[in-house]
């Protein structure tokens, strides 16, 4: 069974078909590369709701800003 | 490429959009400049407007003064643009639906302005398409169509699911600008116009009426019929023996479909996809214009991977979700109906009416000199040239020859004085039926030698003999110029079996039955014209002194205009 960074990494290359990045590298987050900016992460978040079946708040939405930020609200959540 | 706009934000990139193709098919103008989007938009570009009135309404008041702006700069567009303009609105916000008891609320009453405003221009502006949004959300309700989150973090009033519903129904409507509706919806009978096999149980047994589940049937009939009466179709598609379907029909109290509804069927134990192939023949349509209906699914994979040019609908599991599922279908959709779905409808209707009158007489004689058959023959000429090189290039089943001729080599042939070619009219009292058959024939070099060029009838008059009054005409014609001797061709296509016997059903004589007077005199014909011979041509010949050609009697008026 894939690993929720592995489900996370697998969005992100949904989210962005066309960016050019390593999946291994840590730090990964919004401008990490050029399709990621704003407005990139805010559909990538929609992305990450409907893969994990979750709904992140308002609040949240501002917060969340690397895949580490996000595989941690995700964890309790799991 | 197409040019999105919204009065709220899209969210360019969202997976939704995909729908509408790769990120080069559309162009996302900037969050809130729909009004520039509108003005600037080259002419020969798709523009999609997305709105919502709650984006309009308020500042600006209400009503007509909200929307003038946006109908200013919709008419400016429209006056310019040769590329389709795609209005999708929705409200986007409401409020108690008390508010609503004694008079429209604003946004009520701004949604039915912003609609008539629309459709009013839609009658003028065949560019514009009217795409009301709401009814698509209410599907899964508008609270999970629209997300207010996603507003306050992004200016987005959609959620992920409204995104998605919003792009496919914008992307099946631009496709729509380019692909039409499909015409046939060929429906199968036991277990899909009633519950039961009608074989097993009798009319009496089968599930179908005003309660429970024979009302679910009832109602899809009903969807059924409601796109009849918008121009598609219906045609049948039945594993079944004939006589039993349609006593369901002419007996059953709960069937919302009558026999004249049906245009078309195939009722027998063939498989379902030759049928389909026959049943788009007859009605001279492609198969890409057929939806196939089925409770089956054995039926819907066969037809599924032996046709894939037919829409094979996967049918909702429980029946009782199938008369809003067929109502829905997007496939067979139509916003406008075209004279010649009209007039096509009609024709079928007609040709169904006749084809039951036919096997509930005693005596076909008797009823075909009953219903006051009128034919005319019409000489080519100018006016009829389009007409003629039209049956010649779509008649698939009635065409002899199968020699396709186009207008200008029509023209030339008629022009010769030892040709006879002409049109066929047919009226009776199932109505006028047009220009439906062609004849061209001449008289060679050879003395008393004449030859059948080509002889093509409308799949559907056939069944009133009327190719045996147009023979006779012919043979009439092919005298005065000389004609003693016509030699004939079947050249067998595949597809013009119905034509295959009646050269020998009308006296011809097939050639290896010809006396030697004959071959001799058949020898001095040049060779036909390498692209109307086929494997399976067979030559016949008709001594045009002699020719008694039969059911002259149930005409009246023969007379050669």
């Amino acid at each position: 069974m894939p690993t929720l960074r592995e489900r996370l990494v697998e969005v992100l290359r949904r989210q962005f078909p066309a960016a050019q990045f390593d999946a291994a590298a840590t730090g990964l987050a919004l401008g990490s590369f050029p399709q990621w900016d704003s407005l990139g992460h805010f559909n990538f978040l929609m992305a990450v709701e409907e893969e994990f079946d979750t709904r992140f708040s308002l609040e949240e939405i501002s917060e969340l800003k690397s895949l580490d930020d996000i595989e941690t609200a995700l964890g309790p959540r799991g | 490429m197409t040019i999105l706009a919204g009065t709220s934000f899209l969210l360019p990139g969202h997976a939704a959009w995909r729908r509408l193709g790769d990120e080069a098919a559309v162009e996302f103008a900037d969050y809130g400049a729909w009004a520039a989007a509108l003005a600037t938009a080259p002419a020969e570009r798709p523009v999609v407007l997305v709105l919502f009135l709650a984006d309009l309404l308020g500042g600006a008041g209400e009503g007509e003064d909200a929307l003038a702006p946006l109908l200013a700069a919709l008419d400016r567009r429209l006056s310019q643009a040769s590329a389709p303009t795609l209005v999708g609105f929705a409200v986007g916000e409401d409020g108690s639906a008390l508010a609503g008891l004694r008079r429209p609320t604003v946004q009520d009453r701004a949604a039915r302005l912003l609609a008539d405003a629309l459709y009013q221009r839609a009658t003028k502006a065949a560019g514009l398409l009217v795409l009301p949004l709401d009814p698509l959300f209410g599907r899964i309700g508008t609270d999970r169509a629209y997300d207010m989150r996603n507003y306050y973090a992004a200016r987005c009033r959609l959620s992920a699911a409204g995104l998605g519903l919003a792009a496919e129904a914008v992307a099946a409507s631009l496709a729509r600008a380019k692909t039409p509706p499909r015409k046939v919806l060929a429906l199968d009978c036991d277990g899909t116009l009633w519950g039961g096999i009608v074989g097993e149980v009798g009319p009496g047994g089968i599930l179908l009426g005003t309660d429970g589940m024979g009302q679910a049937f009832h109602d899809f009939q009903k969807a059924a019929k409601a796109l009849a009466a918008q121009g598609v179709l219906l045609a049948l598609l039945s594993k079944n023996n004939e006589a039993e379907v349609w006593e369901v029909f002419d007996t059953h109290p709960g069937m919302a479909l009558q026999r004249s509804d049906i245009v078309a069927w195939r009722i027998d134990w063939a498989e379902k996809a030759d049928n389909l192939v026959a049943l788009a023949a007859d009605l001279d349509l492609g198969l890409d214009a057929v939806v196939f209906w089925d409770d089956n699914p054995l039926e819907r994979a066969k037809v599924q991977s032996l046709l894939p040019q037919v829409l094979t609908v996967e049918p909702p599991k429980d029946v009782t979700d199938w008369p809003r599922a067929l109502a829905r279908l997007d496939a067979l959709a139509r916003s406008e109906i075209t004279d010649e779905d009209r007039a096509k409808t009609g024709q079928y209707q007609a040709r169904a009416a006749f084809i039951g009158d036919k096997a509930k007489a005693a005596a076909e004689a008797d009823f075909l000199s009953a219903i006051g058959m009128r034919a005319t023959a019409l000489a080519l000429g100018a006016a009829s040239l389009p007409r003629a090189a039209q049956l010649v290039a779509k008649t698939n089943q009635f065409n002899l020859r199968n020699l396709r001729l186009d207008a200008a080599a029509l023209a030339d042939f008629s022009k010769d004085e030892r040709s006879v070619a002409f049109l066929v009219r047919l009226a009776d009292r199932y109505g006028d039926h047009g220009l439906i058959g062609l004849a061209l024939a001449h008289v060679t070099d050879m003395p008393g030698l004449a030859f059948l060029d080509n002889f093509v009838m409308s799949c559907r008059v056939l069944g009133r003999h009327v190719e045996a009054w147009a023979l006779a005409q012919l043979v009439a014609g092919l005298r005065t110029r000389g004609g003693q001797l016509l030699v004939a061709e079947f050249v067998d296509s595949g597809r013009n079996t119905v034509a295959a016997s009646f050269l020998p059903d009308h006296g011809f004589v097939a050639e290896d039955a010809w006396p030697s007077a004959w071959r001799a005199l058949a020898a001095h014909l040049p060779p036909p014209p390498s692209d109307s011979v086929g494997p399976g041509t067979t030559r016949y010949a008709l001594a045009l002194d002699q020719a008694v050609i039969p059911f002259q009697e149930f005409f009246a008026d023969a007379d050669i205009a």
